[in-house]
């Protein structure tokens, strides 16, 4: 029964979303030890309070986006495009 | 073995397809011309095809060519057959066909069956310039737009049956509820 | 205005022992009298009754019988607090098997009757189940039906236990699920709420008024109060009206059930059959959702016959509804007061036994000839199956036929704790009050604590923005909340009652304290506790106090549980609400069912896809449809396979990212086979990619993954890509795609006349060409799916059925997706998710060459030289080979040799090849690559079977079949 105000769309419910994961995980190089991929596999930090996480506004836009919500509250902080340097028109 | 054809309601025959409730009229049609257009070249190709620019789920269009708007660099152009947008400079273009089902919801309780399919505040004016058209109605991915008294609402062909059987199925609830 | 008297001159004989409706007042209406039943016995009603208030006027007191010990219980309440009354109610179609005797209003034909007895609640069988409570204390369960096991007893306990019976002939329906979104959201229309929701439409708000009662006014309805000049319940009436007048909407029978994220709560409206649920979307809440009288604790207080004194004096006031004749009123606070006064007007003989010394009230109860014992408690009551007397502790023994008890207040904080909230106990007036204040909501009146109406008046006017010269002039007896429960009596010779819908006692709760249960979670779980579906609205209060005390702590000390929703059980109709049959769960259709249905096809959902999974004649159609596709021609309709466009400058680059098989290499006019892998190296998808130009391909995925592939897509391209020059757009509503195969097809797609040329040197397979269909553009690709020669054409889907009856009329027979399976199972043509599960790599299915080959980038790589990649005893696919003539059932586990055999693998396909003329199978074996020729032995519930590893093709495994010439 969340609502997220997707930068691009405004307040949409949350059925519109989807959750992906943790936000801030960048892939890391081909090289990485095996413990490191694991990691960035299987680690959630399943952060207790403010955590930024990576949705994707499935139903409206398609755009990615990083929601800064509070776990515990599910107070939403912002909504960011996940690559906003990269967004287009 | 396990025959489920007399479970789901046969699809309606767009050509013909029609319902009337009290207060509200629906019809529906396949939009003759579909494209899907993006990249930064999308208004000059929208300019190109006749259309000022795309609009979002507020926002009405009563021209017979007109453009939805999908994601930020992204619109789907409908209408004319005989205007196939070129890939031009910064754009590129697939076409649609008839793929889109158009599905007109008229009339003075068309407000309250669409209250029926969301929580979307139909009514609000317009919002940012960046708004997808798309959205979950009635659990499905339908792009709207304001149309005439009422709104349009665009289903890809292989999901409108599924809208139009909501449609059927709650056209004679939407007068309940308290005034 | 003088009420009207039971021994008034209309009635005969001063004691009216039956005779329970006062002949004016309340709001029932006289003129329509409404006949139903309670287990048999027919009475008469009013409209505006609930089926409760009907009960009582009836005489019926008895009403139920406990979950536990079949005890006779009858009306404690008269709103949502009431425990016992639950009954089972039929009215014209309608059933509701658990229905809430204070919550119904009565309609006429309905029928009641007790539920949860054997036989009825006059007369319950297992009433004996009262003579072994020693036996069967909370939490018997935990020590004893233990041996052999649970499972021995558990049948007759349930039976035993449990509520309303469903008749298999309920058909509830509920009502469509409509959305509201408004400014200010009122919950509860008493004195603070009506308040509120005017404050807020002046301020120029959209208001929503949610009250469960079927009118507005709340304790307005039946207490004493004047506000502004005229009574409350009229001034309670006549704001409703103006409200809704003024815009607000109003929804009375309407439960807030639950306050949920992001400001926004569930409703529940009861309008017949299941009711209808609403979701509301506020910017601001106002909870005035008010405060719920508390029994009192002394031995046998559970008798039918026994009521709370506010309960009393609501049936009074808005029933006409006089519960007994000789009432004694049961206090430590001056609540019954109000209800003591009341009935003494009508004529009742009353006493009143207040456990205080001296308090003014009393003065004026003694004035209107009501006897007042001070000091005093009730130690038990006495009578059989009703009240028919009360002994107090002194040893003095009164005659009644009503008691009121009244043990203070608690007020109603669930919505507050659904939104997070924390209460906290305020010891002056021994309740739980909201805590620290929660987001978006405003807790008012006497849920917040409030001392008197003004009080309850003027937050209810802030919290919907007036200013407090907006709040009205009102005079009413100041409310006096009682203090914390009063335990005195809770360990008396006589069993004192607690919870009543779970029959848990006071010496329950001294059970679990000496069992070290002494932490209120551990009690309420330990002696279920507050945990029915009365969610402890009469009893969690009174139990936190009997273990404060059993503990020797403060109730503050000894802590408080929380409440979820639903605040009252909900019908499962009214969540379903319109979303049953078809609409539940909707699928995609093709664009060609008219034509499927016609030709007489079995419609199955694969996936989220309708399709046809055979035609005509279930029995044979697969081995009928196998052949004519091994032997003429078949047409299937393939429109569900996905037709994702990526498009620009980088698309190559993007697919090479997201592929594991590489894209780039592709020239136009060319398709391959390819798979894409998932970040753990599984296989997520497979699909068939075609070049159309250098900055254009289309990627055909498997019908069940097209939303997903389109967001994986796009997830990698948003990730990495520059946004100007990749995209991807999903076509596939575009297409109706139809596969034409068998050794004819060439025959059918020359009599199809596309205008391409079929040459098989210019049209090679794995390639693609476009062409003409009735005037619009067709694109036709070799891709065979079942291993014969195969064209897939795809035309605009508004063309989908005149393409199907085109090529039955010039040969091709119709292919369901049952057929298609067995077809391409002997072929070895795996199917992601079949043969695949969440682990399997590339190489375990004979694709391991681009995980060499790869140095650049790409989804999954780093996954497949990890050591689990490369570890011996991966499952791989192989083909399973039988003698005789059964197919191995799917799913049968291939065993390990030796003493205690494990499971090293399992049957994915198994069917009747009909190519192969043998059964074939596929399935997933450790290591099964370098196996081929070991026989196993497969497992599958019980019997064994006998299989030999093959290579995962049982025909033509050159497809030389592709090509074939006819």
């Amino acid at each position: 029964m969340q609502v997220f105000s997707c930068p691009y769309c405004g307040p949409r419910p949350d059925a519109e979303f989807h959750y992906i994961g943790d936000a801030d995980k960048p892939r890391p190089e081909r090289s990485c030890s095996d413990e490191e991929w694991a990691h960035y596999l299987f680690m959630r930090a399943n952060t207790r309070g403010a955590a930024r996480e990576l949705w994707v506004h499935r139903a409206g836009c398609g755009r990615w986006l990083v929601v800064a919500r509070d776990t515990e509250t599910h107070e939403v902080a912002a909504v960011t495009p996940m690559n906003a340097e990269r967004a287009g028109t | 073995m396990f025959d489920r054809s007399a479970f789901w309601s046969p699809p309606p025959d767009w050509r013909h397809a029609r319902l009337d409730g009290v207060g509200i009229r629906i019809t529906a049609s396949a939009a003759p011309a579909v494209w899907r257009i993006s990249g930064r070249g999308l208004p000059a190709a929208l300019a190109r095809a006749g259309v000022a620019r795309a609009v979002g789920p507020r926002e009405a269009c009563d021209a017979p060519v007109y453009a939805l708007r999908i994601a930020p660099d992204s619109a789907l152009l409908i209408g004319d057959a005989a205007h196939a947008p070129d890939d031009a400079d910064g754009t590129v273009c697939s076409a649609l066909g008839d793929g889109i089902i158009c599905i007109d919801v008229t009339g003075p309780a068309a407000a309250s069956l669409m209250s029926l399919g969301s929580e979307h505040r139909f009514d609000d004016p317009p919002g940012g310039p960046l708004e997808s058209a798309r959205m979950l109605f009635a659990g499905l991915p339908v792009a709207v737009m304001r149309c005439g008294d009422g709104w349009r609402l665009h289903a890809e062909r292989p999901w409108a049956p599924a809208l139009w059987h909501w449609l059927a199925g709650h056209i004679a609830h939407c007068g309940e509820g308290a005034v | 205005m003088s009420a009207p008297r039971m021994d008034g001159p209309t009635m005969d004989g001063p004691r009216m022992r039956g005779l329970r409706r006062l002949p004016e007042g309340g709001e029932i209406d006289r003129s329509r009298p409404l006949s139903f039943s309670f287990d048999g016995r027919a009475h008469i009603g009013y409209a505006g009754d609930t089926l409760a208030s009907a009960l009582l006027a009836a005489g019926e007191t008895v009403l139920a019988r406990s979950f536990k010990y079949h005890r006779p219980r009858g009306l404690l309440g008269a709103h949502h607090e009431e425990p016992n009354a639950i009954l089972d109610l039929r009215a014209g179609t309608r059933h509701e098997p658990n229905a809430r005797a204070t919550l119904e209003p009565l309609v006429d034909g309905a029928r009641l009757s007790s539920i949860h007895a054997l036989g009825t609640a006059r007369r319950d069988l297992l009433a004996v189940m009262d003579r072994f409570a020693r036996f069967i204390p909370a939490a018997f369960y935990y020590k004893t039906f233990m041996w052999p096991h649970w499972h021995v007893y558990e049948g007759t306990i349930r039976r035993m236990a449990g509520l309303g019976r469903v008749a298999a002939d309920s058909r509830a329906q509920g009502g469509a699920l409509r959305h509201i979104d408004v400014d200010l959201c009122v919950i509860g229309s008493g004195a603070a709420g009506l308040a509120a929701a005017r404050a807020g439409l002046k301020a120029g708000r959209s208001v929503l008024l949610v009250e469960q009662r079927s009118r507005v006014g709340g304790a307005l309805l039946w207490r004493d109060a004047v506000i502004d000049g005229v009574p409350g319940a009229r001034w309670a009436q006549d704001l409703g009206a103006a409200l809704a007048a003024g815009g607000a909407r109003v929804l009375t029978q309407t439960t807030a059930v639950g306050l949920y994220d992001h400001n926004s709560a569930v409703l529940h409206e009861r309008s017949g059959d299941g009711g209808r649920i609403w979701q509301v979307r506020a910017r601001a809440f106002v909870l005035a959702t008010g405060a719920i009288e508390r029994p009192l604790l002394f031995g046998d207080n559970d008798r039918p016959g026994i009521m709370l004194a506010d309960a009393a004096l609501e049936y009074l006031r808005r029933y006409a509804v006089v519960a007994g004749s000789e009432v004694v009123f049961a206090t430590g606070n001056d609540t019954a007061y109000q209800a003591a006064l009341a009935y003494a007007a009508v004529g009742a003989r009353c006493t009143v036994v207040d456990a205080r010394t001296d308090t003014p009230a009393m003065a004026a109860a003694r004035a209107a000839g009501i006897e007042v014992l001070a000091g005093e408690r009730i130690e038990s009551t006495l009578g059989k199956d009703r009240v028919q007397g009360v002994r107090t502790a002194s040893g003095r023994t009164l005659p009644a036929d009503l008691l009121t008890v009244s043990g203070g207040w608690t007020p109603l904080i669930h919505l507050y704790c659904h939104a997070r909230g924390r209460p906290r106990w305020d010891a002056e007036r021994g309740v739980l009050l909201p805590g620290a204040p929660v987001q978006g909501a405003t807790v008012v009146g006497a849920a917040d604590g409030a001392r008197s109406l003004a009080d309850a008046l003027a937050q209810g006017v802030q919290a919907g923005g007036g200013a407090a010269t907006d709040v009205p002039a009102c005079i009413a007896p100041p409310f006096d909340w009682g203090g914390a429960p009063d335990t005195r009596m809770a360990f008396g010779a006589r069993r004192t009652w607690v919870d009543l819908q779970h029959d848990v006692t006071a010496k329950d709760i001294a059970l679990a304290v000496r069992e070290n249960f002494r932490a209120v979670e551990h009690l309420k779980r330990y002696t279920t506790l507050g945990m029915a579906n009365d969610q402890g609205r009469t009893s969690n209060v009174n139990g936190l106090a009997l273990l404060a005390e059993r503990t020797g702590r403060t109730i503050a000390e000894a802590g408080v549980t929380t409440f979820r929703p639903p605040f009252l059980p909900v019908p499962i109709a009214a969540v379903v609400g319109t979303q049953r049959g078809e609409l539940q769960a909707p699928l995609r259709r093709l664009a060609a069912e008219a034509v499927h249905r016609e030709e007489r096809a079995e419609l199955r959902g694969y996936g989220d896809m309708l399709r046809p999974a055979s035609y005509g004649p279930a029995q044979d159609a697969m081995t009928r449809e196998c052949k004519a596709a091994r032997e003429r021609c078949v047409i299937l309709d393939a429109s569900s396979l996905g037709k994702i466009e990526v498009l620009g400058p980088d698309a190559a680059a993007l697919l090479d990212f997201v592929f594991y098989t590489r894209m780039s290499s592709l020239a136009p006019g060319r398709l391959r086979y390819g798979l894409a892998l998932a970040e753990s190296g599984a296989v997520f998808d497979d699909g068939v990619v075609l070049r159309v130009s250098a900055d254009r391909f289309v990627v055909s995925c498997s019908s069940s993954h097209v939303a997903a592939m389109t967001a994986h897509l796009e997830a990698w391209r948003e990730d990495r890509f520059d946004l100007s020059r990749a995209f991807v757009h999903d076509t596939t509503p575009r297409w109706a795609t139809m596969a034409i195969s068998g050794p004819a097809s060439k025959g059918v797609m020359t009599a199809l006349g596309l205008g391409i040329d079929l040459d098989d040197t210019a049209f090679p397979h794995m390639s693609a060409r476009d062409g003409r269909f009735a005037g619009e553009p067709a694109r036709v690709a070799r891709v065979s799916f079942t291993g014969e020669r195969s064209y897939e054409v795809s035309v605009p889907a508004g063309l989908a059925e005149e393409l199907w009856r085109r090529a039955r009329t010039v040969g091709a027979e119709p292919l369901g997706v049952e057929a298609l399976g067995a077809l391409r199972c002997e072929k070895g043509f795996i199917l992601v998710g079949v043969e695949t599960d969440g682990e399997t790599m590339p190489q375990d299915i004979g694709m391991g060459r681009a995980r060499e080959v790869r140095t650049d980038p790409y989804v999954g790589d780093r996954s497949l030289h990890t050591p689990a990649a490369q570890r011996s005893g991966r499952r791989q696919l192989v083909g399973v080979a039988v003698a005789g003539d059964e197919p191995l059932p799917v799913g049968a586990h291939a065993l390990s040799r030796g003493a205690r055999p494990h499971s090293v693998g399992w049957i994915t396909s198994s069917h009747m090849g009909v190519g192969a003329g043998k059964p074939v199978a596929l399935a997933m074996i450790e290591d099964g690559a370098s196996r081929h020729g070991e026989t196993l032995e497969f497992e599958h519930f019980g019997t064994l079977h006998r299989g030999t590893l093959v290579a995962p093709c049982f025909y033509d495994p050159k497809g030389t079949r592709l090509d074939v010439r006819p």
